[in-house]
């Protein structure tokens, strides 16, 4: 039998059409996949965009933490206590024992520090003084009640030392309450000032807190003291670290050895 | 007429060959096609996948160092540092807020008004309370009062109370008065008869000594009063910041700012409103217009606030 020309044309158009259909099988999801891919690296590359950005941010960021360490330096060389007893300090890092005899000697130089600032610009003082609250006599609880630590979480001693009221003339009490502000060893901000009377006998009350960072990157744990009882408690505890301590002062490594304390968590 | 006697397939045959040659060349070209689309659009792929590849490990590295910056920021190190630093410095400044207030206010005191109490309360966010006690002898120094508090910068309201109003006044007539001489409140009529007034007079004197009033002449009261006649008046200012002013008197608060944790690096204020922002800058020196008056009028005013 003979085939007519046609059927070879219409049978090589099937054969093509095969091949072709195979290819366009490939290439579709092929060039599908490209262009999610394209769009996918163009995202990618407004993300790579950034990248100067994100240098800069880090730049940024890392100069702010420096300046902000620089400041707290700054502060902390001048308005933290210093970091031993003998210099009108407290060592924290003593055991509690230790620590509620070293307090007192603390809480004693501390209150000298405010008295020498109660007197600033010639005022005299109406009443009593602000007081200094002892720092009892309980070793196992010192660091929480007088350190607040670990509810803070570094050692800092806040005193509130309530209404203070000074007499003398307008300039005397300005610079009496001014004063607090370069306070040696010690942040303190004094607040709600009210002046009273006719001069040179003027009346100025005002109240005052202040904050001391306590130097130390190590604490004892809590001796084994019956809490109430007077004695200077047991010794004991292991040494554990403080986590770090205060920022950007003695912030450090977990030195300690034994159990940690219970307070570890630092900055 | 001719007879074609040539079989019929034979001028097929001839036709065939252009057709199967027609039909072996679409088969190429099929063919040819579906190899072409199979690898181009394999290579194009491969192409796609690596410069995405190559992109995608840019986009981490720069994802990489902005999250290095945000874990610089968000580290809770950085936090206490910030935290500290802010209430340091806002510790700092707050214990010169209140004398440098009260200096920028004294300015604006008018010399006839001898002020005895001075003192200033944190309102609504950027607002303080000012509460002034003094000594006025008019009513017109009264009402001029607060003409002259509201030239303070920032100044809001001001409310006077307090004035006893004792300035002389026409009364109305009586048989024995008869032409309504000014008295003071509480006085009676002053008599026409001249025999009538020197008796009036007489018991008008009622003081034989020094007065005493206000405690003046007495070493131990250290807060004098009001002269006689005068009053003592307490005028309320409201107070705004505004850019080249700062009214800010919240405290800040140094155990709640530093027990809340190393999460946060906002630390609390005390006083009415909504708490200020630590580490704000320091309230400007005032400005604004001196009060009116002469240099002895200004000096009398400091010297009225203890200068």
């Amino acid at each position: 039998m003979k085939l007519s020309p046609s059927t070879f044309i219409i049978f090589g158009i099937c054969i093509c059409i095969i091949c072709l259909t195979f290819g366009w099988v490939t290439w579709a999801p092929n060039m599908a996949e490209k262009k999610l891919r394209d769009d996918n690296f163009e995202l990618a590359q407004t993300e790579y965009g950034k990248d100067r950005a994100a240098h800069n941010r880090v730049k940024n960021a890392v100069k702010l933490v420096e300046a902000e360490g620089v400041k707290w330096q700054a502060v902390a060389a001048v308005k933290t206590p210093p970091p031993d007893l003998s210099s009108g300090g407290i060592n924290v890092t003593e055991n509690g024992a230790q620590l509620i005899v070293d307090s007192r000697q603390f809480r004693n130089t501390v209150q000298t520090a405010v008295n020498k600032q109660v007197r600033k610009g010639g005022v005299k003082l109406v009443g009593d003084g602000p007081t200094i609250i002892d720092p009892g006599q309980t070793a196992s609880t010192i660091l929480a009640d007088y350190y607040n630590y670990p509810a803070i979480p570094f050692p800092v001693v806040i005193f509130d030392l309530g209404p203070i009221t000074v007499q003398g003339t307008y300039e005397q009490i300005t610079s009496n309450v001014r004063a607090w502000r370069w306070m040696p060893n010690y942040l303190a901000v004094a607040d709600g000032l009210r002046i009273e009377g006719t001069s040179p006998h003027m009346t100025g009350s005002y109240s005052v807190s202040i904050v001391g960072y306590v130097h130390g990157s190590k604490l004892f744990t809590a001796l084994p003291e019956v809490p109430g009882s007077s004695g200077t408690g047991g010794a004991g505890g292991g040494r554990g670290a403080m986590g770090g301590g205060m920022p950007g002062i003695v912030g450090g490594p977990n030195k300690g050895r034994g159990k940690p304390s219970a307070g570890g968590v630092g900055l | 007429m001719k007879l074609n006697l040539v079989p019929t397939h034979v001028s097929k045959e001839k036709a065939s060959g252009g057709a199967i040659f027609a039909m072996f060349l679409l088969i190429v070209v099929g063919i040819i096609g579906a190899v072409l689309m199979v690898v181009i659009s394999n290579q194009k792929l491969a192409a796609s996948k690596a410069a995405e590849e190559d992109m995608l490990g840019k986009a981490s590295s720069a994802k990489a160092e902005s999250d290095r910056a945000d874990a610089l920021m968000a580290d809770s190190k950085t936090h206490a540092v910030v935290r500290n630093v802010t209430l340091a410095e806002a510790m700092a400044q707050h214990s010169t807020v209140y004398p440098d207030l009260y200096d920028m206010i004294r300015r604006y005191v008018p010399s006839y008004y001898r002020v005895t109490n001075m003192a200033a309360s944190p309102g609504a966010e950027g607002t303080c309370t000012v509460t002034l006690t003094g000594v006025l002898a008019t009513y017109q120094q009264y009402a001029d009062l607060g003409l002259a508090f509201m030239r303070i910068p920032g100044a809001q309201s001001y409310s006077p109370s307090g004035y006893q109003i004792n300035d002389a006044y026409v009364p109305n007539l009586t048989p024995d008065d008869m032409v309504g001489r000014k008295i003071h409140p509480n006085e009676g009529n002053i008599p026409d008869d001249e025999l009538q007034r020197l008796r009036y007079r007489i018991q008008q004197g009622q003081l034989t000594g020094y007065a005493g009033a206000g405690g003046y002449g007495d070493n131990d009261v250290t807060m004098k009063g009001p002269m006689p006649n005068a009053s003592l008046v307490t005028l309320t200012l409201t107070l705004a910041s505004d850019p080249k002013h700062h009214y800010d008197l919240q405290t800040p608060e140094p155990r709640q700012t530093l027990a809340l944790g190393a999460s946060t690096a906002a630390p609390s204020t005390s006083g009415g409103g909504a708490p200020a922002g630590f580490g704000s800058p320091p309230s400007p020196p005032p400005s604004g217009n001196p009060p009116a008056g002469t240099s002895a009028s200004r000096k009398a005013s400091k010297a009225d606030n203890g200068d």
